[in-house]
């Protein structure tokens, strides 16, 4: 009874953000689009652009989640528990909503492209199945790209609902340490000390992590399952940093 | 079945310092409990622990021997205004209104209408775009209109006009009148409660100084008025909490019962606040 109360008010709120954010998208990419059939002339391939806006949107609204929801439904009588379920299932909700609407927009456009400009549209998901999956059939393609994009968009969310809640939880000494400290050591510090070392030997690790984690190089099948898991691992820790949480006095 | 809250060994650190130590106590239901105490002392730290906001290194507490931490259904029986704004700050105050009334199942949505009327509040604006007083009224219409069975007040007339202040009194005796529920109420302006409460815990330094009925308390002393030498002729061999001298009159506040009543002086009630202030400056000398 609780989570259809908590879920009212997420929904709702969200929901908002997300009707706005939408709107954005599809201005942008009718100016594009217009902009494309103006200089017809021109050839060119347009990629992952938008794909990616919908991944750095479904991050921030992680991240955001905090100040966003958490307070409000302290206010109103909801527990942490419930507090991190209702966030979730909204999360994967959305998720499943934004996947289906811009993958079939996608498609649309990719034909609109097609017919009126020589620039070729394409997204990071359609890249993904492209490249796998040449002659796959046409509606389990759509269905693989939306697969890809719902479980890129639960990722991003899932990492940045933790990152937020452990924002939040975490004191300014350990707030420095951690989302200053940590970027500055794998990004300046390592790279400078390993430089050093020769052999780009932290290039090497750093790539090789990052394929070992998103299993891009791979297959579209590890790559879903290293995000899946990825997803689980993020939402359990932010269920557990959510348990942590405290309102301060 | 007891709706009395239990509250058992409650300790909170912050920082290496104990905010709460080792409180055990129990507020009635039906009751109007005023929670007193200097600033810092841990009222509000005890108050955010009842209602789940904040979790104790130990202890617990519980409604008919249910823990209320992380249960839906009690921290739903329980609406704690706090001067902290916990309202979404890009949402207005008419959705603040709604979600309240998804959130509450006994929400008077008619009651919470007469109110913003009766207050001038803009349900158009953001919640952080209202001035201090008005965000204070929007948290008091959403408690009140709650019709919560447990109602907590901390310090809710922050930026309240003395009308504005005198209005939400009166509207909060109706509301006690009406469900009998339990309600917990932390100000530090102690004379304008005083004829509210019925119970009283006053918090020092994270330990409960003390726990009475104002009935009771009241008994614990008087206050005599006069002219200067009368009161003064008085007071010599009395227990003196306090005295005020304006032009030629003074007025005291004294500790113990009343023995003699010279028909010189007027007597009364013992005002909380002097027994407040004795209380703690008492601990503090200590």
């Amino acid at each position: 009874m609780s989570i259809k109360k908590a879920n009212y008010f997420i929904g709702r709120e969200t929901f908002k953000s997300a009707k706005i954010f939408t709107l954005i998208i599809l201005l942008l990419t009718a100016f594009f689009f217009t902009i494309s059939l103006i200089f017809s002339d021109s050839e060119g391939t347009v990629t992952n652009g938008l794909d990616m806006s919908i991944i750095i949107y479904s991050f921030i609204l992680g991240l955001t989640a905090y100040s966003s929801y958490v307070k409000m439904l302290f206010q109103n009588g909801i527990s942490r528990k419930t507090t991190w379920l209702s966030i979730t299932s909204v999360f994967i909700m959305l998720s499943i909503a934004f996947s289906v609407i811009f993958v079939l927009l996608f498609e649309i456009l990719t034909v609109l492209f097609g017919l009126y400009s020589n620039i070729i549209f394409t997204s990071f998901s359609a890249d993904l199945v492209g490249r796998f999956f040449p002659n796959m059939n046409y509606i389990l393609g759509v269905l693989l790209k939306i697969l890809i994009t719902f479980v890129c968009l639960l990722f991003a969310g899932e990492i940045g609902f933790a990152t937020g809640t452990l924002f939040k939880i975490l004191n300014k000494k350990w707030k420095i340490i951690i989302f200053a400290g940590v970027p500055a050591l794998l990004l300046v510090v390592f790279p400078i000390f390993f430089a050093f070392m020769g052999n780009h030997l932290y290039s090497r690790f750093f790539i090789g992590l990052m394929h070992f984690l998103f299993g891009v190089k791979f297959s579209i099948a590890r790559s879903l399952i290293s995000l899946s898991i990825l997803s689980l691992i993020f939402m359990f820790l932010s269920r557990l940093l959510m348990s942590k949480v405290q309102i301060d006095d | 079945m007891s709706k009395d809250i239990q509250i058992c060994n409650i300790n909170k650190i912050y920082n290496k310092k104990a905010a709460l130590s080792n409180i055990s106590t129990t507020i009635k239901s039906g009751t109007i409990t005023g929670f007193l105490g200097r600033n810092g002392a841990g009222k509000t730290t005890l108050m955010n622990i009842i209602c789940g906001r904040r979790i104790a290194n130990s202890g617990n507490i519980t409604i008919d021997n249910e823990k209320i931490l992380e249960n839906d259904n009690l921290l739903g029986q329980i609406y704690m205004t706090s001067p902290d704004n916990m309202f979404p700050k890009s949402t207005k105050v008419k959705d603040i209104f709604r979600y309240t009334e998804k959130f509450y199942d006994n929400y008077d949505k008619e009651y919470a209408e007469r109110l913003i009327k009766r207050f001038h509040l803009d349900i158009n604006k953001h919640s952080d775009k209202l001035s201090t007083g008005f965000q204070s009224i929007l948290k008091l219409i959403c408690c009140l209109a709650s019709n919560a069975e447990y109602m907590i007040f901390d310090e809710p007339v922050l930026g309240l006009d003395a009308n504005n202040r005198d209005d939400f009194y009166k509207l909060l005796i109706e509301k006690y009148m009406e469900l009998d529920n339990t309600i917990i109420l932390s100000t530090h302006i102690i004379s304008e409660i005083e004829t509210l409460i019925e119970e009283i815990i006053v918090i020092d330094e994270g330990k409960i100084l003390l726990q009475e009925s104002v009935e009771e308390l009241m008994k614990s002393g008087y206050q005599v008025s006069g002219s200067i030498s009368d009161v003064e002729k008085y007071i010599a061999d009395k227990d003196i909490l306090s005295k005020t001298t304006i032009g030629g009159l003074m007025s005291a506040s004294i500790m113990g019962q009343r023995e003699d009543k010279p028909e010189n002086l007027d007597f009364s009630n013992i005002k909380l606040q002097d027994l407040f202030i004795k209380l703690t400056n008492e601990r503090e000398d200590r």
